[in-house]
């Protein structure tokens, strides 16, 4: 028989899991250290091209070893285009992050 | 009351994780030409080791003929933890299909997460693996995919035609 103390730690604990999902959907489950780096990055493009660029091309960031080839990030892409903008394909995001570290 | 109570929360903390493949899968058929898929919000967990945490709405596999996908999707969660683990969400993908591919694909806030050595985080919406002649279109919100360790590997493909960057 549980006694109501560990009822209530079980309890709890379903509670912030639950909090921990509801958390990930929402899109903010990132620590201020892996937020920090996305704010750089970001900050980094805005500087490199434009406020109204960076809006154009959605806010891609990609934070990882290029040269390793292990973080990678492909957006509208295909080999006849060269890569980029094809006009068979049409993408649109809010923003797109992926952090490899 | 209190027996419901521990009843009640052992189903959610049994729905939050899972000790071995957890899998989702929304509309995935093999060899058909058309598939419309159609789901709400999604979250799959999967903790230990070699273990393989997968969202797939509107996937194909090997047909010769034209391929049409609709794919709509809530928000996605995938998450892995572990040592040699994979998150893999796959939203409007085609593989091998050899003939005319069109996918159409709306997705809410996604979410990709593997977290340990080894681990592979790979998201991918509205994705053609071949060189068929295609056409996609792609509405999507956040997206986000983080892998964490030594030896992980990290990829975003969102509207691409024959190109791979895990593989």
């Amino acid at each position: 028989m549980i006694d109501w103390k560990k009822k209530a730690a079980i309890f709890i604990a379903g509670i912030g899991l639950a909090t921990s999902a509801w958390a990930l959907n929402e899109g903010s489950h990132l620590n201020p250290r892996g937020q920090s780096k996305v704010n750089r990055a970001l900050a980094k493009g805005y500087l490199q091209s434009g406020a109204e660029d960076m809006q154009k091309q959605q806010t891609q960031v990609n934070i990882g070893s290029k040269r390793a080839g292990t973080c990678t990030m492909n957006v509208g892409a295909s080999p006849g285009s060269g890569g980029n903008d094809s006009k068979e394909i049409i993408v649109t995001a809010k923003e797109i992050i992926n952090v490899c570290k | 009351m209190n027996k419901s109570l521990g009843f009640a929360v052992a189903l959610g903390l049994a729905s939050c994780a899972s000790l071995s493949l957890a899998q989702v899968q929304g509309g995935v058929v093999r060899g058909n030409t058309e598939i419309d898929a159609a789901v709400g919000a999604q979250t799959v967990v999967a903790i230990g080791a070699n273990n393989q945490a997968k969202n797939r709405v509107g996937v194909v596999q090997g047909n010769a003929g034209s391929t049409s996908i609709n794919a709509v999707a809530g928000a996605q969660t995938t998450i892995a933890a572990g040592v040699g683990n994979k998150a893999q969400s796959n939203i409007g993908v085609a593989s091998n299909t050899g003939g005319n591919t069109q996918i159409n694909a709306a997705v809410g806030n996604m979410t990709t997460i593997a977290a340990g050595v080894h681990n592979t985080a790979k998201t991918n919406i509205g994705v053609v693996k071949d060189r068929s002649n295609a056409k996609v279109t792609v509405g999507v919100g956040s997206v986000t995919n983080v892998v964490g360790g030594a030896g992980q590997k990290g990829c975003i493909n969102i509207g691409t035609k024959g190109t791979d960057g895990c593989n």
